[in-house]
């Protein structure tokens, strides 16, 4: 008995140090992925990755004789190899024959092949990893609920630090980091007779490990990111790279990178050239500096229209970056600054090492510093200003919709709200966006405040003005109706630098296209349309061929433009080629979901050909495991949507909510232990989940808003309040199912176990689905429509 | 190629469409990609650049009216292939590329083809080329969020400046800039079929 519980131990440790090592890799690899991809396209490799847990579950079912015969022997060689495929899969990821271009996907075949073998590198630590935990579960399933603890324990722990480890190390020595954990988890269960054996082993495995640690990968960039395409200009190079949670930032010094958007074409002088800061490759932003550069070229941007309007006391710089909004408000003699920046990396390099190269701007007593998302510190704060800028919306030339899938709360409809309240009676919003083709960016900024305003009582047409020059247009919304003295100043700016207004109160035709012209005048007829009235604005909105209906809080995909019933129209103007490049993110999303779902399938299928495909107890797990796997993934991913605004940090708070979650969970399956694993028992904690999932539905995004004001302490114990015994009673019924199906046919549980694992990735990628289409709301109910078919199918058996 | 992707969608300056057909646009791109040289789209050429699609080329070259005589000054030579077709019609092409490595393939690649006409120089097109200027017409095929101010003085009065503006994989419109005396108008063109987009529903 002594022995047994010795070994639980041992077993419980090992599992809890290979969980924590599995959830810190996949953070990992995606924070490498986004830095030589992008972030959304990153998910997508590491969610087919991820379909290692449900192979594992069909390997065991197959094979699950020999497996079980040999558990003991084979976790430790198991934990080893999944150690070493960590850091050998990423340092193999990153050479020329694997390492694929998603920009380069549609327009050279090579790259899709490259991308399939990448699917196959980082598949196979997670395929061991799960195989070594699935083996646990399987031999041990009458004590899954104290395994299962571990297990939750472990991804929790790992989520947390993870995050830790990233301010710590540079992405690309991670891999040997998080595989050391792996090794330690073998380590932790060699049987006593292997161990003098094994020793050889370890000490070639801590070797390589070493070695990969030392001589990490160099990660290759796509030459399509912003970074590559600056390092390729002579002369140029990085002098500053910081690793931190919120991804790798990079300071670049070159003689050649000048940044003027909106520069009138009559400015006669020169335009500086600045270094400039990176976030994992994308562009953050210039540091311009007035004490070594002339910047005179910024009284020439459409950018300065707030400005030109009137004397300006406070402005409020939402994501501030680099600084370079700053920068403009104190040129202006602007008083009081407030930068509201979430990223804390960027601010410690600008106001420390950096802090010369940005006029020391953000050590200046005229400017405070907000760490924290801009979204938050809208809604908690009362102040009242006279400007509001956000950053440049979009990117020169577009991005290729590789952002379609970015949850942007600082653009709906509900931010330009919170906006307007923010602002003094004179005070305007100032946003600029490029002029892209076909017009997208433009319409939906447009229809947003419209929408905004409307929502206020006020008319649109009298609170807006825009004006353009080649390639941008900056918008100035004003709280009160623009005055005649402020519309006559407009168009004399416009006047003298080359500008068209484009909405301007009392505009006419001709003025629009004075100095830029546009051979498709589509763009005026649309924004007419929109500020005309709700019911012609709904009408474009359903017959304009892409998505300009503005983002809210519950769909917050700014970006996301492409419709599907309008790719046949885009293929016959623009080409079959060009497609896919109007929104690479969004066609991605839709190719994951359909490679997952067919893989999914084969992997579910696959084992009935060992356990039979009839059986009373195949449907009832196929519909308990995948309603569970489903019902838990959606709410996790609800929650870090939350509670991400709520908190204002994006990392910090989803690996936070993550954490408590899995940890909260972790209990809930212990304490499963001591119950007994009867159909009734699961029906009254599940019927507890789907009763408080409805509830939370209606009241949490309501609740949030309320108290995003309380201080820091409270809001943690009322996040703790809401999410721990939620998530306690959601960690039992994967357990106890799994001990019931083992009760009625052991050789069903691998495959039970797989289907639980296929389902969570499937999710992940359906979430985003969803959320896209119908909104986030509909996840939420979904996952409460997932709980209750695991619940109805009970109901059933009972 | 020209038939098909070119005249077909209504380009008819007969210089350019002679030129586009002189010019081996498969001596222009990377050995790997070779087979889909004369294809309707662009192909990367390394250093996140591309040659444009042939169409694009032959729109850019048209819209600035090329004659004989004429002096064009081109921002960004990449393959070499744009100051290639214009120097089948103009009397003299300036072309500059900042990028070290497209510079040397490109000037070896037209020195090699012998377009004697076609000077390259490796430096930061921001400056223009002021020993030549002004010129009759500029292309800028690298990607610029604002219009350099020397290249506006550098374009002769009554000058044409064309600027490509896309993702490197999808070119939606051209901007192009006239300049007669002090007045400098810039219209946004639609390569694309010449009709609006929105018209097509």
């Amino acid at each position: 008995m002594k022995n047994d519980n010795a070994h639980l131990v041992r077993l419980s440790v090992s599992l809890a140090l290979l969980s924590v090592s599995i959830i810190a890799f996949q953070l990992v690899l995606i924070q490498i992925l986004s830095i030589v991809q992008w972030y959304h396209f990153a998910y997508m490799v590491i969610s087919v990755a991820m379909l290692g847990f449900g192979a594992a579950g069909t390997f065991i079912s197959l094979f699950s004789k020999y497996l079980l015969n040999k558990t003991d022997k084979l976790l430790p060689w198991l934990m080893v190899i999944t150690s070493l495929l960590m850091s050998v899969s990423v340092t193999i990821s990153q050479t020329s024959l694997f390492s694929f271009d998603s920009y380069l996907l549609f327009a050279d075949i090579s790259h899709l092949w490259k991308l399939i073998a990448t699917y196959m590198i980082f598949l196979l630590p997670f395929f061991f990893g799960a195989l070594s935990i699935g083996l646990i579960f399987v031999k041990h399933v009458e004590k899954i609920g104290s395994l299962y603890f571990a297990n939750m324990v472990g991804s929790g722990i790992g989520g947390v630090l993870a995050v830790g480890a990233m301010w710590w190390f540079f992405p690309e020595k991670l891999p040997a980091v998080v595989a050391t954990i792996a090794l330690f988890a073998g380590l932790v269960i060699i049987p006593k007779h292997l161990r003098p054996g094994f020793s050889i082993i370890v000490a070639a495995t801590v070797a390589a490990l070493s070695f990969f640690y030392i001589s990490s990968p160099s990660l290759n960039v796509s030459e399509y990111k912003s970074i590559s395409k600056t390092l390729n200009l002579p002369g140029t190079k990085i002098i500053k790279r910081v690793s931190s949670p919120y991804g790798t930032i990079e300071i670049v010094s070159t003689p050649y990178l000048r940044y003027a958007p909106g520069l009138s074409i009559k400015y006669p002088g020169m335009v500086s050239v600045n270094n400039a800061a990176f976030n994992n490759g994308d562009w953050l932003g210039p540091l311009i500096s007035s004490e070594s550069d002339s910047l005179k070229y910024i009284a020439y941007s459409t950018e300065m229209i707030p400005y030109v309007i009137g004397k300006r006391t406070d402005v409020l710089v939402l994501g501030s970056g680099t600084g370079r909004q700053v920068n403009i408000a104190l040129l202006n003699n602007t008083e009081n600054v407030i930068a509201v920046e979430p990223n804390k990396a960027l601010l410690n390099l600008l106001s420390g090492d950096f802090s010369n190269e940005v006029d020391s701007i953000y050590n200046k007593p005229s400017v405070q510093i907000r760490n924290i998302s801009a979204r938050t510190f809208l809604q908690a704060s009362h102040a009242k200003f006279d400007v509001i800028t956000l950053p440049i919306i979009g990117a020169f030339g577009g991005t290729s919709g590789m952002f379609a899938l970015q949850e942007q709360y600082l653009l709906t409809t509900e931010a330009f709200g919170e906006m307007l309240s923010n602002l003094k009676d004179d005070g305007i919003i100032g946003i600029t966006t490029w002029i892209d083709y076909p017009y997208r960016n433009p319409l939906k900024i447009t229809a947003a405040f419209a929408e905004a305003l409307e929502q206020n009582n006020n008319n649109p047409i009298e609170h807006i003005a825009a004006i353009k020059n080649w390639n941008t247009i900056t918008f100035a919304i004003k709280r009160t109706p623009f005055k005649e003295e402020e519309i006559k100043v407009i168009r004399e700016f416009c006047n003298k630098m080359n500008f068209d207004p484009v909405i301007l109160p009392g505009i006419n035709a001709d003025e629009r296209e004075k100095f830029n012209k546009l051979q498709d005048k589509s763009l005026y007829t649309m924004i007419d349309k929109i500020l005309a009235s709700p019911e012609e604005r709904e009408k474009v909105y359903s017959e304009y061929p892409f998505n300009i209906k503005p983002a809210v809080d519950n769909k917050p995909y700014f970006s996301q433009f492409l419709k599907w019933k309008s790719i046949s129209q885009l293929a016959e103007f623009f080409g079959n080629q060009s497609v896919p490049f109007f929104e690479v993110g969004y066609i991605l999303l839709y190719l994951t979901f359909i490679l997952i779902v067919f893989f999914a399938l084969i992997l579910i299928i696959l084992p009935l050909v060992k356990i039979g495909w009839k059986g009373g107890n195949n449907f009832w797990a196929l519909i308990y495991f995948s309603g569970l796997g489903t019902g838990y993934m959606f709410i996790e991913i609800i929650f870090i949507q939350r509670f991400t605004l709520y908190f204002g940090n994006l990392i910090y708070a989803a690996a936070a909510v993550v954490s408590l979650m899995l940890i909260s969970s972790g209990f809930g399956s212990l304490l499963s232990q001591k119950l007994q694993a009867k159909p009734n028992r699961i029906i009254g904690i599940i019927s507890f989940i789907v009763i408080a999932l409805i509830i939370y539905t209606v009241i949490l995004p309501s609740l949030l808003k309320t108290t995003i004001i309380f201080t820091l302490p409270v809001k943690i114990i009322f996040t703790a309040l809401l999410i721990a015994p939620l998530a306690f009673f959601m960690g039992m019924p994967f357990p106890l199912g799994l001990r019931m199906l083992s009760e009625r046919n052991e050789s069903q549980v691998p495959w039970a176990w797989g289907i639980n694992g296929l389902f969570s990735v499937i999710s992940v990628v359906l979430a985003t689905i969803i959320a896209i289409e119908l909104g986030f709301v509909w996840v939420m109910i979904f996952a409460a429509a997932a709980y209750s078919l695991a619940l109805l199918i009970n109901l059933k058996q009972n | 190629m020209v038939g098909r992707q070119i005249e077909n969608r209504g380009i008819n300056n007969q210089p350019t469409l002679d030129a586009m057909l002189a010019v081996p646009r498969h001596k222009f791109v990377p050995p790997n990609l070779l087979e889909r040289a004369y294809n309707d789209g662009p192909l990367p050429i390394g250093f996140g650049q591309t040659i444009s699609q042939p169409y694009i080329v032959a729109y850019m070259t048209a819209a600035i009216d090329p004659e004989k005589e004429f002096k064009v000054l081109e921002i960004g030579t990449g393959s070499g292939y744009q100051a290639a077709v214009l120097s089948e019609i103009v009397s003299d092409v300036y072309t500059i590329e900042i990028i070290t490595e497209l510079y040397n393939s490109a000037s070896e690649r037209l020195r090699g083809l012998g377009y004697k006409n076609v000077i390259c120089k490796n430096a930061d097109g921001y400056y223009g080329w002021k020993d030549f200027a002004p010129f009759d017409a500029i292309i800028v095929t690298a990607a610029s969020e604002y219009i350099p101010p020397p290249l506006i003085k550098q374009l002769k009065d009554g000058g044409k400046m064309i600027i490509p503006v896309g993702s490197p994989f999808l070119n939606q419109t051209l901007i192009l800039i006239e300049k007669e005396g002090e007045d400098i108008t810039t219209t946004s063109l639609l390569p694309v079929r010449f009709v609006p987009f929105t018209r097509g529903n």
